[in-house]
């Protein structure tokens, strides 16, 4: 063994040290959009779509929402978090209004306070 | 009722036919009738690990062809009983082979023998839907590489999608030394990212390479070597018993490895 091999097992160079956790990370990346085989087009619909049924009962915050795919031990599930603004009332467009103000006066941070719906 | 087995991987080159010879003499040891069916047509080597080469007669295709009949193409193996070979062709185009015509085979040959194991080609292509449109079991061979273990995934998600739910994995060529220093996948894994029970682990070892120089199967050339322990253990998980799997948490490692786990490195 060569004096260089011999300090490097001492001080292994941390970028070959544990080329099998990256080996792993990559893998996990790549089979997961391997395995999604849905197109981005037609997720983009469905989103759109699910988003206008969810739109006549409330007011979904679209910046904050989340929408994808993920897999988990070969299951690929669409994961749906559409953050709640609020509840609309049917035929009552008086009080949404209403309460909406209210919720906004004196508040100094614009996102009012919301429960996050999750669909899973 | 035979089992019907397809030995694939995607990827070619990890080690579908090693593991389809030695684990077809494996069984064969425990007493079981096996076909091994060689569904490589046009790069045939099945009957080469088998040392079964200088004995091949008519093929598949001739079988199919009505040039003769099925048991005149089987090789019988005379080191093992129950043992038996339909080899590929080599010369013909390996496009002249359709699905339905290796169903027609395959189920002819159930008739007599407890396990067909179909050695798949690499890809996915008319060759690999040949193997498997029989198939009612399917071993995925990989390696922890990181070709191999993405291939073993698509073929996993192509066997699902055709109705082959009874899928189980074979870690091939591990390097214990090199998963200790974090240098290889370990078989952990690759299990935890392909989702599939493992049924079978076995070594990078000289020994499989000296036993494919012969052209013979590792329970017959060198029965007490780790591979062809790993091997029987394969076998015998298929026959339903539980077997513990081999730790090779080995002394392979060179010294600083194992300063390293002294002091807890």
């Amino acid at each position: 063994m060569k004096i260089i091999d011999f300090l490097e097992m001492l001080f292994p160079r941390s970028g070959d040290k544990k080329s099998s956790f990256k080996a792993k990370e990559r893998l996990q990346m790549v089979l997961a959009h391997d395995r999604a085989t849905i197109t981005p087009d037609l997720i983009s619909s469905m989103r759109r779509e699910i988003l206008e049924v969810v739109a006549r009962y409330v007011d979904v915050d679209i910046k904050e929402m989340e929408f994808g795919l993920e897999n988990n031990q070969r299951i690929t599930s669409l994961i749906a978090n559409l953050p709640i603004r609020q509840v609309k009332r049917p035929g009552n467009e008086k009080i949404k209004s209403k309460v909406s103000a209210d919720t906004f006066s004196g508040v100094d941070n614009t996102s009012p306070p919301e429960q996050p719906l999750s669909e899973k | 009722m035979s089992r019907i087995i397809v030995i694939t991987s995607g990827k070619g080159g990890v080690g579908k036919t090693t593991v389809t010879s030695n684990l077809g003499a494996a069984i064969a040891n425990l007493g079981r009738k096996v076909a091994l069916v060689d569904a490589d047509f046009g790069l045939r080597n099945l009957d080469l690990l088998l040392g079964l080469e200088e004995r091949v007669v008519y093929t598949a295709l001739d079988v199919l062809a009505g040039e003769c009949r099925l048991a005149q193409a089987l090789v019988k193996d005379k080191r093992l009983n129950g043992l038996v070979l339909l080899p590929a062709a080599q010369n013909r185009n390996k496009e002249s082979v359709e699905p339905e015509q290796m169903k027609t085979i395959i189920t002819a040959l159930a008739k007599g023998y407890d396990y067909i194991i179909v050695d798949s080609p690499a890809g996915i292509e008319l060759g690999f839907r040949n193997s498997i449109v029989a198939a009612k079991e399917a071993l995925i061979v990989t390696t922890p590489e990181i070709a191999a273990v993405r291939d073993a995934d698509r073929v996993i998600g192509l066997l699902e999608a055709e109705g082959v739910s009874k899928i189980n994995l074979i870690v091939n060529r591990i390097k214990p030394h090199m998963i200790e220093e974090n240098k290889m996948m370990s078989v952990e894994d690759v299990l935890e990212l392909l989702g599939v029970p493992l049924i079978g682990v076995i070594p990078d070892n000289e020994a499989v390479i000296v036993s494919t120089n012969k052209g013979e199967p590792l329970i017959l050339g060198d029965p007490g070597s780790l591979p062809a322990l790993a091997f029987k253990n394969i076998a015998q998980r298929l026959e339903g018993e539980k077997v513990p799997f081999l730790n090779f948490a080995s002394d392979q490692g060179n010294i600083l490895t194992k300063l390293r786990r002294i002091f807890g490195g």
